[in-house]
């Protein structure tokens, strides 16, 4: 007999009237889960890519080759995705006098700090390949003062466009163009497959905390949970949360 | 050479390789898919890449062939048992409204069956949800152990404390691999402190928890109210709201009902008080939550967002041409190639309490059903079907409904069918009185949908076009009925224009894969809006758009709708409501309290897609004096 089915034995079954419904009380359901889920919490293995949810390959990304600033013609998914936390932008060095989105991920880069290299690398992937060639791209990455972790990639106007389409949705003619207003930068850990996207404009320190979100976290090792919030309101206080950190 | 020729001709020795990409070299082809030593698989995409919805789709079942899942009655603990204890001073106007019953929950993965037919269940008839073979079922988040959570039920006067603990597996770590273990649990509609409201910003990690005060009062009215009040809500519900992750955390399991109950609306159908609605109550009052679901052959729930296109053609066109691009830019393939769309996410089985297309044996009296659609982005249009058990021809009858947005209406309408957006709440009452025995009684959906889940195509589904939501089977026998449907309701709130500050609009509008209002996507540490406290506004929504739809929902308090696209509210308008159904180039104009308490809220596409890309503002209570 199983844990679960040992669970339910001599609990009340609801009053059946047609239907069917959880049997025991709130605190019953809630000791039972607390034990296993403890237990994983703190024991779980970390997967790599691909499981039970997603059974598609490379996490849905194409597969394609791009070229980096130092001219070196990689896979794209094996040597700058997989099994790495990753931030991810499109951009062009002609839009970026219209358009900083560059500029506004160094600043998120320099946030980052040494995380950037340990733990975390950057991709960024032009939409202009046919003007930013990997020479271009070197003396752009200069201008940012890059740290090695941070890859700027050109390559087929096709390729570039595929991988922005694995993201979401942006036009062929997002290429170059003095009026685009908003974009984002993504975010995700490449083992898990897990994807998010932080809106440019957002501030450098919010932006970095939004990477640590997709990075594995240690647990408190002694069985109990700790408060997130809310903390004391204030009203003067200038944080954008009510958590407590 | 194109990549398709290139495959036709085999791969290792087509063209387009990468040879000459060396630092400095000026070259014109760069390399493509074809590369040479590129293993064959996965190549393709995305040219045959199709979404699961088309090529895939979930594993078949008849519907009405499960049970209905009925979650049970969240029940309170002693509140000596947190550990830490509450810490009263974290929470505005905690000694105002003191907890009359407090809640713990957990927060875990399981799995669950959404049928009992496998791939989904064991094959054991009518076994679903957590029961079973605990090795059977779709990966699932929940709370205490089930999805959707466990239905609380709160009397107004009784404010509840509530303890949620993350125990979900880590990033990385856990089978729902789609969805962020930091969630963030809002109470939808409730009128509740910017932090026990659960904003996108006010996630908690696992190993963490979050304490939840709801105060149970009516807007307005914290000193005290009447019977009669006109701000009383009665359904509620409660989901994630993670900043980023709100679309995918809620699909993963993270929503469940949160009712309210007073003096009139009483949770008692033989209630003698006078003031009593006497509405059915008890196991004759059913919440109902659809969300629809997208499957893996394996019967494993799937996030999927690659959608089709009609033809689909990968190809560049020969002349670039308006394909809907932002500042109408000309684009040489087409608006609808194969992409990770962010226009929504839309599965092929429409679950109601997280069980496939189930059915639901019923007495043969009356019965309130609460509806909710939990999204992620399908809407419905909700039609009652019926099919004697004689063998007489199926006939469409109407629907009671009672309230709009968890807000009892003036007095109960009699429709043929209600447009159920992502977040919209009807309470309705079907009286099974009226079909005899073994008769059935179904629900379906007639509102076709885009593909991509942006929005309405405008088309109704009709004959077996139609989408299968539950059925009802009227049983044998006679039963008592006490409950009551009542001629008047509740009243509305006035409208006093004198209270007015200022108007606002609002522009929603899609810009280049992203939803904007007012040309801007959400940041956290912009005040979009600063509104005074005690102050009213008039606020317009206008949807620039016109092949896609917004179910716009802002937090904290109802409103009351003053106009669509020029004309006056519908009958079934006329009702306080949070969420505004904006279809393609609607405008729509409302009048809004806000009161009670300070502090940071949100306004949002409730297409939680179009919210996490990023269709949402930051809209905080100030002092009087402190507005813009």
């Amino acid at each position: 007999m199983t844990n679960r089915r040992q669970f339910l034995t001599g609990l009340p079954v609801a009053a059946a009237v047609g239907f069917t419904t959880t049997a025991g009380s709130s605190s019953e359901r809630a000791a039972h889960e607390a034990k296993a889920a403890m237990e994983r919490m703190h024991h779980g293995r970390v997967t790599q890519t691909g499981n039970v949810i997603d059974s598609t390959k490379r996490d849905s990304f194409p597969h394609l080759v791009l070229t980096n600033q130092h001219g070196e013609t990689k896979a794209f998914y094996e040597n700058y995705i997989e099994n790495r936390i990753v931030v991810m932008n499109f951009f062009s060095i002609r839009e970026e006098a219209s358009f900083p989105i560059t500029e506004k991920l160094s600043k998120v880069v320099a946030e980052l700090g040494d995380k950037v290299g340990s733990e975390i690398q950057v991709v960024s992937i032009t939409r202009d390949p046919e003007f930013d060639t990997p020479d271009r791209l070197k003396a752009f990455a200069a201008e940012f003062n890059a740290p090695a972790a941070w890859t700027f990639l050109t390559g087929s106007r096709e390729n570039s466009s595929d991988l922005a389409f694995r993201m979401y949705r942006m036009g062929h003619s997002a290429k170059p163009s003095q009026s685009r207003k908003v974009d984002v930068i993504f975010y995700g850990n490449g083992s898990a497959g897990l994807w998010g996207a932080f809106p440019v404009d957002i501030q450098a320190d919010d932006a970095a905390n939004r990477v640590s979100w997709v990075m594995p976290h240690t647990i408190p090792a002694d069985g109990k949970t700790r408060r997130a919030g809310p903390r004391v309101f204030d009203l003067k206080d200038p944080r954008n949360h009510n958590r407590e950190v | 050479m194109k990549r398709r020729e290139a495959l036709k001709l085999g791969l290792g020795v087509a063209g387009a390789t990468a040879v000459a990409s060396q630092a400095g070299a000026e070259i014109k082809q760069w390399p493509d898919s074809a590369a040479e030593g590129l293993t064959q698989d996965g190549l393709v995409f995305p040219d045959n890449f199709q979404p699961s919805i088309v090529t895939s789709p979930s594993p078949a079942v008849e519907p009405f062939t499960a049970p209905l899942n009925i979650m049970p009655t969240a029940q309170p603990i002693d509140p000596a048992t947190y550990d830490p204890p509450i810490e009263p001073e974290r929470h505005q106007r905690f000694d105002d409204f003191p907890p009359a019953n407090h809640y713990e929950e957990v927060m875990t993965e399981f799995r669950w069956k959404y049928h009992w037919q496998p791939p989904y269940g064991d094959g054991t008839p009518d076994v679903v949800g957590r029961d079973g073979d605990p090795d059977v079922g779709s990966w699932h988040w929940g709370f205490n152990g089930i999805t959707p959570g466990e239905t609380y039920k709160s009397n107004y006067g009784e404010p509840v404390f509530l303890r949620r603990n993350n125990l979900l597996p880590p990033v990385g770590s856990g089978n729902v691999t789609f969805a962020l273990p930091s969630p963030t649990i809002h109470l939808h509609n409730a009128h509740t402190a910017s932090e026990s409201d659960g904003i996108p910003q006010d996630f908690f990690n696992p190993g963490e928890f979050w304490d939840y005060h709801y105060g149970n009062f009516p807007a307005g009215s914290p000193d005290g109210w009447d019977y009669d009040n006109t701000e009383i809500m009665n359904t509620l519900w409660y989901h994630d709201h993670r900043l980023d992750f709100t679309a995918t955390n809620v699909y993963a399991g993270f929503s469940g009902f949160y009712l309210l109950f007073d003096e009139r609306d009483s949770n008692n159908e033989n209630d003698p008080n006078p003031n009593a609605f006497n509405l059915p109550s008890g196991d004759y009052d059913i919440p109902l939550i659809l969300h629809d679901v997208q499957f893996q052959p394996n019967g494993q729930v799937i996030w999927d967002f690659f959608m089709p296109d009609d033809p689909i053609s990968p190809d560049p066109k020969a002349e670039p041409e308006d394909v809907g691009n932002s500042q109408g830019a000309l684009d040489d393939f087409g608006p609808n190639r194969l992409q990770y769309t962010t226009q929504g996410m839309v599965g092929d089985k429409i679950t109601v309490n997280r069980i496939i297309q189930p059915y639901l044996d019923v007495d043969r009296r009356k019965y309130r059903f609460r509806f909710l659609n939990g999204g992620p982005s399908r809407l419905y249009t909700l039609v009652l079907k019926v099919t004697p058990a004689g063998g007489g021809e199926p006939y469409f009858d109407d629907w009671t409904i009672l309230s709009n947005d968890g807000n009892l209406l003036e007095a109960p309408l009699i429709e043929p069918s209600f447009e159920l957006w992502v977040a919209n709440r009807f309470d309705v009452i079907v009286d099974f009185s009226k079909y005899g025995d073994g008769d059935l009684v179904e629900v379906w959906n007639t509102k076709e949908i885009r593909t991509d889940g942006a929005g309405p195509t405008g088309y109704t589904l009709e004959g077996d076009d139609m989408m299968p939501v539950m059925q009802f089977r009227c049983k044998a026998g006679e039963v008592a009925d006490p409950s009551k449907i009542p001629a008047k309701m509740r009243k509305l709130p006035k409208i006093r224009m004198s209270e007015v500050r200022r108007k606002r609009l609002f522009v929603f509008d899609y810009d280049n894969g992203l939803w904007t209002v007012n040309g801007r996507l959400m940041d956290p540490n912009r005040v979009d809006a600063k509104i005074e406290q005690g102050s009213a506004e008039i606020w317009t929504f206008r949807n620039e758009g016109n092949a896609w739809a917004h179910p716009v929902h802002t937090h904290f308090e109802e409103f009351q709708i003053l106009e669509v696209n020029g004309r006056p509210p519908s009958a079934v308008e006329r009702s306080r409501k949070d969420v505004v159904s904006l279809g393609p180039g609607d405008e729509v104009t409302f009048f809004s309290r806000w009161r009670d308490f300070f502090g940071k809220h949100v306004m949002h596409c409730h297409n939680v897609v179009h919210e996490d890309h990023a269709m949402m503002i930051r809209w905080d209570i100030v002092e009087p004096g402190q507005g813009d």
